[in-house]
């Protein structure tokens, strides 16, 4: 819409009336104005502090704090902090933890009994665990990190992998080696100077070990492998233990030597499986085998 | 009368607050006046000049360099004006509206018929919406150019011509009803008033 007619122009009796009544109190002049009331305006524009105030403000101050205190609790307010994990660590075990709230575990075992809130990180020689409100066992020998995870989930860090253990299961890490079967295979004569004895087989064996010669190494030798069997481990390291500083150089000796290796292997005995390895290599150069110790060894030795 | 406050100013390097005591000189008249016809009778037009006038001191830079320094001074007075009818509305709900004594913005020399339409303007007026009174007030009875109101409301241009145009349309009609009204209850004939 562009600028309007005058009013005075208007066609109608309505506005004709309106715009002469307009007309008349627009020609009304301005009453002239006290210009010494300028001082009052600068006055006025500056801004001032009324101090009658301060007693109304700090009354009303004052109310709210009593107002405040009187709804105040009784009690201060308790802090609630998070669960801090429980850590319960074997007699022998190395650990401690790091003002980052990591622990650091060298060696023996602990337990993570509570991590009802916030996050657990485990550091071992081998690798990280990391969990969240789990319950988890982990152990640390030479040969390894044992994870048995109680509840919940633990994930295990190495330089370059990754692995979840889940509730009830167990995880060790470095994984064992896989043994080549010819080594694993490894099968010598029993004696048969037991097959026909009364008590039970074991017995004459252990008999049969104090003896001399032929026997006395096979005796030991089956013994070793029937206490392997058996699960008694240390027996069966024992005897063929006891079979090589015996008879270094026995008929037997290449068969004891990678008994030994493939039972230390199995015990994550890897460094004491890397001598017994070396010891065949030396002893053994051209036996057949040699390759799969050579192979075995070399796997051990990348741990 | 026309000041370029900021060009004055510039020239004789005046200090703000001089600058606005110009302006002061200049438009404290009609400002008044203005302000009194935007607000009603009931309020104090030196207290709305002062507190327009406060403002500027306040914001002196804005004013000085306002294109139109009247202008801006009418868009304070507008505000100013409503904030106050507001108030004393609120005051008169609360019963704690006091009647002062204000001292007439009019000049006394005025006629008897220019007392007469000031009166029945004012009547009419306060009828009228706030948006519809600001622009009758600042358009007819105060004389500002369409540019100026535009910019003193802070509206196209286009919205101060539309406000008007309804806003004359509402005077006449509302004129109209009050006298009929007066017409019925004085016994007069219409012609006599229109004399």
């Amino acid at each position: 819409m562009d600028e309007l007619r005058p009013w005075a122009e208007a066609s109608d009796d309505e506005g004709a009336r309106a715009a002469k009544v307009m007309a008349l109190a627009a020609a009304i002049a301005p009453a002239p104005v006290d210009l010494s009331r300028w001082d009052e305006v600068v006055r006025a524009s500056r801004p001032a502090r009324d101090w009658r105030l301060a007693p109304a403000f700090a009354a009303s101050l004052a109310a709210g704090i009593a107002l405040v205190l009187w709804l105040a609790p009784g009690a201060p307010p308790v802090a609630v902090t998070p669960e801090a994990p429980v850590l319960v660590a074997s007699a022998n075990a190395t650990w401690t933890q790091l003002p980052s709230g990591v622990v650091r575990l060298e060696a023996g075992r602990l337990s993570v009994q509570r991590a009802t809130s916030g996050r657990v990180v485990l550091e071992t020689p081998h690798a990280t665990l990391d969990s969240s409100r789990a319950r988890f066992l982990a152990e640390v020998t030479a040969g390894g990190t044992t994870v048995t995870v109680l509840e919940g989930e633990v994930v295990l860090r190495t330089a370059g992998q990754t692995r979840a253990v889940k509730a009830g299961q167990t995880l060790v890490w470095p994984p064992t080696p896989s043994i080549p079967a010819p080594l694993s295979a490894v099968t010598a004569p029993s004696t048969s100077v037991c097959d026909d004895a009364a008590g039970s087989r074991l017995d004459c064996l252990r008999l049969e070990a104090r003896g001399d010669g032929l026997t006395a190494q096979a005796a030991l030798y089956e013994l070793g492998v029937l206490e392997a069997r058996q699960g008694n481990s240390g027996d069966a390291l024992a005897a063929w233990t006891t079979s090589l500083a015996r008879f270094p150089d026995g008929v037997l000796h290449p068969e004891v030597r990678l008994a030994l290796l493939v039972e230390l292997t199995r015990a994550r005995r890897f460094t004491e499986a890397v001598a017994v390895a070396q010891g065949f290599e030396a002893a053994c150069a051209t036996d057949p085998r040699v390759g799969d110790v050579q192979a075995l060894r070399r796997s051990l030795e990348a741990r | 009368m026309t000041v370029q406050p900021l060009a004055m100013a510039a020239a004789s390097e005046l200090s703000p607050t001089e600058a606005v005591r110009r302006l002061y000189v200049a438009h404290a008249a009609e400002l008044r006046l203005g302000a009194a016809r935007l607000a009603g009778k009931d309020l104090d037009p030196d207290d709305l000049l002062q507190e327009v006038f406060m403002v500027a001191l306040r914001k002196s830079h804005d004013v000085l360099n306002a294109d139109s320094p009247r202008a801006w001074l009418y868009g304070v007075a507008v505000k100013v004006a409503a904030s106050r009818r507001r108030t004393a509305k609120v005051r008169r709900f609360f019963g704690f509206d006091e009647v002062a004594e204000v001292a007439a913005p009019e000049s006394p020399t005025r006629t008897l018929d220019q007392r007469d339409a000031s009166k029945q303007v004012e009547r009419v007026l306060a009828k009228l919406s706030e948006k519809k009174r600001e622009v009758l007030v600042l358009y007819e009875l105060q004389g500002l150019p369409g540019e100026e109101i535009a910019a003193a409301l802070q509206v196209p241009l286009k919205t101060v011509w539309t406000r008007l145009f309804h806003a004359r349309k509402d005077f006449a009609a509302e004129l109209a009803r009050l006298d009929v009204i007066e017409q019925r209850t004085s016994g007069l004939p219409q012609e006599r008033r229109h004399g």
